[in-house]
C-alpha cells in the first residue's frame, strides 16, 4: 500500500508531512488534496489570502480540525488520529486566546502543568521562556493589564515553554501596528534561528512571508500554487497568481515564434528556455527588473519604447506607470536615488529595457479544475 | 466694539449632552427618579422599621402588640424562655442553614450540564428550551407543590415504584419527608440557577478552550481551569438567586414536609398566624433579613459593585 511504504521511506529532515489533506465545511471545499512537507529547524510561511485555508491547514497540525481525508506525519509519527491535547505542537493563535483570570507566569506555565511540571523545574523554565522574550518583570500581571506586543509575547512564551516539536503561527502580528510588526518579525526570526525549531507561519501579508520565511507555500481556493524558497517563489513564480500576490508583477501575453522568442504586443521578445512552437505564452516581469534610459542601450535586446503615464511617489521609490505604442500597460520602480538619469517626469518618451532573464514563463492557468476531494 | 466672549456661569454643569443649573439637575432628577425613591420608602423602608420597633415590643395576653419595651424576642432565639434554655431556635436555624445549603448544591449539579446542553443549541431551539424553564414560573408555587402531593401520592407511579423497590410500605405516599421537601426545593428554584449559569456559558469564549487544548489539556481539564472560572459570575449570581430564598422558603417544607422539617420561614409564619406573635415574629425576620443581607455582602465583595447590579 502506497500509505505503507510511504511510512518506511521516511525522510529524517521532515517534521511535518501532509499527505492529501482534503477538509469539507459543508459544501464548501477549505482544503483540495494539500500534500506537502516541511523541513526541520525551517521558518516555513503559509501564504495566501483570505479564504484559501491556510489556517484550516494550520489547525489539522495542531489537531484542533480533523481533516476528512490524508494524513498528517509529524517527525515521521502519524498523528491523524491523535487530539490536540496528545500533540507536540503549540499554537500561538490570531487572537493570542490567554486566559484572563490567569496571571502571565501562570499563562506561561498552563501547558507544563499539564502535562505533571511541577516545583522548581516548573518554575525555572517559566521564568526562562519569559525571559526569552523579554518579558521577565511581567509575570505577575494580568493579560488585560499589558499592550498588544506584550500580549503578544506571551502567546509566544506561552508555547515556546513547552518546546514543541513544531511551533504554529496564525497570523500572530496581525493585530499590531505597522512598526512593531516589523520589528517582531525581525525578533521572531531571530528566535527562530537561535532555537532551531520549526516554526510554521500563517500569514496573509506578502511582506511579511518575505521578511520571515525560509520557505514558503503559496496556497489559493485550497489548493498550493507554489511550494519553494522565498526568493525562488519571488524571482521565479509560477503562476500568474503567485506572481501577483508575492510583489506586483507584469503580465505580458504573447505567442512562441522561435527558439527564446515570443511575440508580444511590445515586439518580440527574447525569453531564454522557449521552444519553438505556436503555443500561447504567458511571462511576468517584476517592475523592479525593468530598466528605464531616455537614450537607450545599445546592444541590448527586449528594448521597448514607452510614454511614462503616471508616476507615484512613494519617498523611497519612484513608481511609473508606462504605457508602449500598441497600448500595453507597464509598472515600473526605481529607487529614489537623486540620479538624474533616472528621474523622469510624466508624457516623457522612455526606453524601457526588459532583461531576458527576469522575463519569467508562467503556468498557463487551469481555469475550473475538477475537486480532488 | 468687539463683544466680550460670555464668561459660564457658575455651577453650571452639562450632563449628557444637556446644560443644567443646579436647581434644574435637582428637579430632573425628582421626576424622573422620585416615585420610584416614594415607593421603595413606602413600601419597604417604613414598613422595614415599622417591623423593627415591633420586635422590641412585647405581645399582649390576646396577641396585641404593647410595651413595655424588651429583648426578650432576641433572647428567646438564643434560646432563653420561661422555661430555662433550649437550643430550639438554634437547630431550626442549623436545618434551614442546612436545606438551603444542599438545595443550592443539587441545583448547581443540575444546573450546569443543563446550561450547557441549552447553549449547545442552535438560537432559535434555545430560545424554546429557555422559555421551557421558566414555564412553571408562569403556575402559583402553592399549586405546583400541590401538584407535586399529587405526583407523590400513594396512587402515583413514583410512590408504587418506590414501593415495588421495597423502600416503602405499599399505599403509602411519598411525602411528608425530606425527599420530598428537597424534591420540591429544587424543583422551585432550579430556574433560578440555570438562567444566570445560561448566561455565563453562552458568553464563554471558547478559543480559550480550544488554546488548554493545545496545551495538553484533557476534557476535564479544559472544563475545570477555562470553562468553569469563566462561569464563575453566573455562578455566583445564580447562589445568590437560589440560597436566599431557599432560606426563607416555608410553602415548600410546609405542605411536603411533616413537623420534623419546620424551617426558619415556617416559624415565622407561625408566629404571623396560629400563634399571633407579631413581636416574636419580627424578630426572627430580621434574623433572616440579616443573614441575606450578609450573603448579598459576601456576593458584593466577590463580584464588585457592577457584578451586584448585574444581579438584580
Amino acid at each position: 500500500m502506497a500509505g505503507i511504504s510511504a511510512g518506511l521511506s521516511q525522510n529524517p529532515d521532515w517534521d511535518v508531512e501532509l499527505k492529501g489533506i482534503c477538509k469539507r465545511f459543508g459544501n464548501f471545499v477549505a482544503l483540495d488534496g494539500i500534500t506537502l512537507q516541511i523541513r526541520r529547524g525551517e521558518f516555513f510561511g503559509l501564504l495566501g489570502p483570505s479564504g484559501c485555508g491556510k489556517t484550516t491547514l494550520l489547525r489539522i497540525i495542531a489537531g484542533l480540525e480533523m481533516a476528512d481525508a490524508g494524513e498528517v506525519v509529524i517527525r515521521g509519527r502519524p498523528v491523524s488520529h491523535l487530539p490536540a491535547h496528545k500533540r507536540n505542537v503549540n499554537t500561538v493563535f490570531q487572537s493570542y486566546a490567554l486566559f484572563p483570570f490567569m496571571t502571565v507566569e501562570e499563562n506561561v506555565a498552563f501547558g507544563l502543568r499539564m502535562r505533571g511540571v511541577r516545583g522548581e523545574a516548573l518554575h525555572k523554565r517559566v521564568a526562562a521562556a519569559l525571559e526569552l522574550v523579554e518579558i521577565g518583570d511581567l509575570a505577575k500581571r494580568k493579560p488585560q493589564e499589558l499592550s498588544g506586543g506584550q500580549q503578544q509575547r506571551v502567546a509566544l512564551a506561552r508555547a515556546l515553554v513547552n518546546e514543541p516539536e513544531v511551533l504554529l503561527l496564525d497570523e500572530p502580528l496581525s493585530a499590531l501596528d505597522a512598526k512593531l510588526r516589523k520589528q517582531l518579525q525581525v525578533q521572531l526570526c531571530e528566535l527562530q534561528r537561535r532555537l532551531g525549531m520549526t516554526f510554521i507561519f500563517v500569514t496573509h501579508d506578502q511582506e511579511e512571508a518575505l521578511v520571515t520565511s525560509d520557505r514558503v507555500a503559496v496556497m489559493r481556493a485550497g489548493r498550493i500554487e507554489q511550494v519553494g524558497p522565498i526568493d525562488e517563489v519571488y524571482e521565479r513564480p509560477a503562476t500568474a497568481f503567485v506572481a501577483d500576490f508575492l510583489g506586483a508583477s507584469n503580465l505580458i501575453q504573447g505567442i512562441a515564434c522561435g527558439t527564446d522568442c515570443v511575440d508580444t504586443p511590445l515586439g518580440k521578445l527574447k525569453v531564454p528556455g522557449i521552444q519553438p512552437s505556436l503555443e500561447p505564452v504567458q511571462l511576468a516581469i517584476r517592475p523592479e527588473k525593468i530598466r528605464l534610459s531616455r537614450r537607450g542601450w545599445d546592444l541590448l535586446p527586449n528594448q521597448v519604447p514607452v510614454r511614462v503615464e503616471n508616476l507615484i511617489y512613494t519617498g523611497a521609490e519612484n513608481q511609473y506607470l508606462l504605457r508602449t505604442a500598441s497600448g500595453q500597460q507597464l509598472k515600473a520602480i526605481t529607487l529614489n536615488a537623486d540620479i538624474e538619469d533616472l528621474d523622469f517626469a510624466i508624457g516623457e518618451s522612455l526606453v524601457a529595457h526588459l532583461p531576458p532573464k527576469n522575463l519569467v514563463r508562467l503556468r498557463p492557468d487551469p481555469g475550473q479544475e475538477e475537486l480532488r476531494c | 466694539m468687539l463683544e466680550q466672549p460670555a464668561t459660564p456661569k457658575e455651577g453650571l454643569r452639562i450632563r449628557a449632552g444637556e446644560l443644567l443649573t443646579p436647581w434644574q439637575e435637582l428637579l430632573h432628577s425628582l421626576i424622573f427618579a422620585g416615585p420610584g425613591v416614594l415607593w421603595v420608602v413606602v413600601f419597604l423602608v417604613l414598613p422595614g422599621l415599622l417591623l423593627l420597633a415591633c420586635s422590641f415590643l412585647s405581645r399582649g395576653e390576646f396577641g396585641q402588640i404593647g410595651l413595655p419595651l424588651t429583648l426578650a424576642n432576641y433572647l428567646r432565639i438564643l434560646g432563653y424562655g420561661p422555661l430555662g434554655w433550649t437550643p430550639i431556635y438554634w437547630q431550626i436555624l442549623g436545618r434551614s442553614l442546612l436545606v438551603a445549603a444542599l438545595t443550592t448544591f443539587f441545583c448547581v449539579l443540575l444546573a450546569y450540564p443543563l446550561a450547557f446542553f441549552i447553549a449547545a443549541h442552535p438560537p432559535r431551539q434555545r430560545d424554546l428550551l429557555l422559555t421551557l424553564v421558566v414555564v412553571p414560573f408562569w403556575t402559583n408555587l402553592v399549586i405546583r407543590t400541590y401538584a407535586w402531593m399529587v405526583v407523590l401520592a400513594p396512587e402515583g407511579w413514583l410512590a408504587r415504584l418506590a414501593a415495588w423497590l421495597g423502600w416503602i410500605p405499599p399505599q403509602t405516599a411519598l411525602y411528608p419527608s425530606w425527599l420530598a421537601v428537597y424534591l420540591g426545593m429544587v424543583y422551585t428554584f432550579l430556574p433560578y440557577m440555570v438562567l444566570p449559569l445560561y448566561t455565563a456559558v453562552e458568553r464563554l469564549d471558547w478559543r480559550l478552550a480550544e488554546a488548554a487544548r493545545d496545551l495538553y489539556a484533557n476534557d476535564w481539564q479544559v472544563f475545570l481551569w477555562v470553562l468553569l472560572p469563566q462561569t464563575l459570575p453566573g455562578l455566583a449570581a445564580g447562589l445568590i438567586l437560589v440560597a436566599i430564598p431557599a432560606l426563607g422558603m416555608f410553602v415548600v417544607p410546609d405542605l411536603l414536609g411533616g413537623s420534623k422539617t419546620l424551617l426558619i420561614g415556617n416559624v415565622i409564619q407561625m408566629q404571623f398566624g396560629a400563634s399571633l406573635d407579631y413581636p416574636f415574629g419580627a424578630a426572627l425576620s430580621f434574623l433572616v433579613t440579616g443573614l441575606s443581607l450578609g450573603l448579598i455582602y459576601a456576593y458584593s465583595r466577590y463580584a464588585g459593585s457592577r457584578g451586584l447590579e448585574e444581579l438584580i
